[in-house]
């Protein structure tokens, strides 16, 4: 081997050694700044695969911008007007015992999927937000139907989501009407769109009927409680522990507004709940 | 000089081009992965310290651009919601580094212009990025689980990658003549006469 090549070899290693041992905030601030760059590209080629798709509308322009705020509209609605009585009551309940002075009304960021998916194996997606809007590294991000996941990071005006069918993902759940909690977790290598999740660390022993739903406990210390994750499909019983397989409630493949929950307003302490009183 | 500048140049252009490449529904989220194609075509065409410079900064980009990095949050031991290791940012400068090597391997067929082994190398290459890449992920987790979905995903990313690299060899060849630079193979300078 001839001495230049040597000598680039242990110029290679030595850097990447150095890389290595870079610390989680400095790669991320790196990641900040190479996804700010690239950020118009990741917006047009965003605009071209949905042409290409054939889901932008014809329309003026004017109208598709119109289509757009009434969607983010509709679903802000459809998450207040959910089960908010049950929830009020149950809030109010709760605050009585707790001698809550208030509550922690949630400001809500709608955000639109640019595209999914940018690497193999994280489930990923990005969205047209990012810390400009208010948004954070960690946030929750939902939808009308539950939860989606959470900011894996943020730049200047896109964010990735990490989505709970990830298996870097897990969300500490509860089972409806039961005292049961375990952590719900993606499946590494499931790359197909009726991705089935896994109820784990649940008691031996568990029994659970078919279509209990399963909601965010808030004991992870990420997500907030009660929202919905997905319905259960059938029970095991493992050696330590019982395992269920969980349905997802959210269609990742299909996702293509959400809103992510303003990180100034995070209390992972599990004391929120997915009550919306004013997102404005 | 200028013909590792133009690949240069072509390797940033590709990080573009990645995001307007779309994953195919059917193939599981396979996707053409350009970045990678580029960069193993220029592997088998530049001398070895080039390769290793298109490899620390291809997969500094890469990791920049595509990696997740999740920081433990371990509030509650049993119900920890960030326990699942990642690999650590600059782990594709590696691989690269790595997969860059093997190309090199193959220069004198690329020289000779035989283009069968490369472009049959590409897919090789891309396949193995894409498996030991998944590997170092599951023993980070301490877990190994294979499913078909993962197959396809690689096998249908390795054959897209093949046919890209045709056209990309083709390139490659245009641009060294335009550019004056022949593609050379040094290894045959280290012959010894024992």
């Amino acid at each position: 081997m001839r001495r230049i090549n040597i000598t680039a070899l242990i110029v290679f290693v030595l850097a990447l050694v150095w890389v290595f041992t870079w610390k989680t905030p400095t790669t991320q601030r790196i990641q900040a700044k190479v996804g700010a760059f690239f950020s118009p590209f990741i917006r047009t080629g965003a605009s071209v695969q949905e042409k290409l798709e054939g889901v932008q509308t014809r329309s003026p322009e004017e109208l598709a911008e119109e289509s757009s705020r009434l969607k983010r509209e509709v679903e802000e609605l459809r998450i207040y007007f959910k089960d908010y009585e049950a929830l009020k009551k149950e809030n109010e309940d709760l605050r009585r015992m707790l001698q809550f002075s208030k509550g922690y009304p949630l400001k809500l960021i709608p955000a639109n999927i640019l595209t999914r998916n940018s690497s193999t194996w994280w489930r990923t997606a990005t969205i047209d937000r990012g810390l400009r809007d208010g948004i954070a590294t960690d946030a929750t991000v939902v939808t009308s139907e539950g939860l989606v996941g959470k900011i894996a990071h943020a730049w200047d005006r896109e964010s990735d989501i990490l989505f709970i069918m990830d298996e870097t993902c897990p969300v500490a759940a509860f089972l409806e009407g039961r005292n049961e909690e375990g952590l719900l977790k993606g499946t590494r290598g499931m790359l197909d769109r009726t991705q089935e999740m896994r109820l784990t660390m649940l008691p031996k022993g568990t029994k659970i009927d078919p279509g209990t739903k399963v909601y965010s406990s808030g004991k992870g210390g990420v997500f907030p409680r009660n929202f919905l994750l997905g319905e259960v499909v059938k029970c095991n019983d493992l050696e330590l522990y019982a395992e269920a397989t969980v349905k997802p409630v959210v269609d990742f493949e299909k996702l293509k507004n959400v809103f992510v929950i303003d990180s100034d307003q995070s209390d992972p302490a599990g004391g929120r709940t997915s009550e919306v009183r004013n997102p404005k | 000089m200028t013909f590792s500048a133009i690949l240069f140049v072509l390797l940033c252009l590709s990080f573009v081009a990645q995001e307007f490449l779309p994953a195919i529904e059917w193939a599981y989220g396979a996707r053409l992965f350009i970045v990678p194609v580029v960069f193993f075509c220029s592997a088998v065409s530049v001398p070895f310290p080039v390769m290793l410079m298109f490899a620390f900064f291809t997969g500094f980009v890469w990791d920049a651009r595509h990696l997740i990095l999740v920081e433990e949050v371990a509030k509650s031991p049993r119900f920890s919601e960030m326990l699942s290791a990642n690999p650590t940012f600059g782990y594709s400068i590696f691989l690269y580094g790595l997969m860059g090597a093997l190309m090199q391997g193959i220069r004198p067929f690329f020289r000779r212009g035989r283009w069968e082994l490369p472009v049959l190398m590409t897919g090789v290459v891309t396949a193995l990025m894409l498996t030991l890449e998944y590997l170092w992920i599951s023993f980070l987790r301490g877990n190994f689980e294979f499913h078909r979905q993962i197959w396809v995903t690689i096998g249908a990313s390795a054959i897209f990658s093949m046919i890209a690299s045709t056209v990309m060899f083709i390139f490659i060849t245009w641009l060294s003549k335009a550019s004056g630079y022949q593609i050379r193979y040094e290894g045959l300078n280290m012959k010894r006469s024992w």
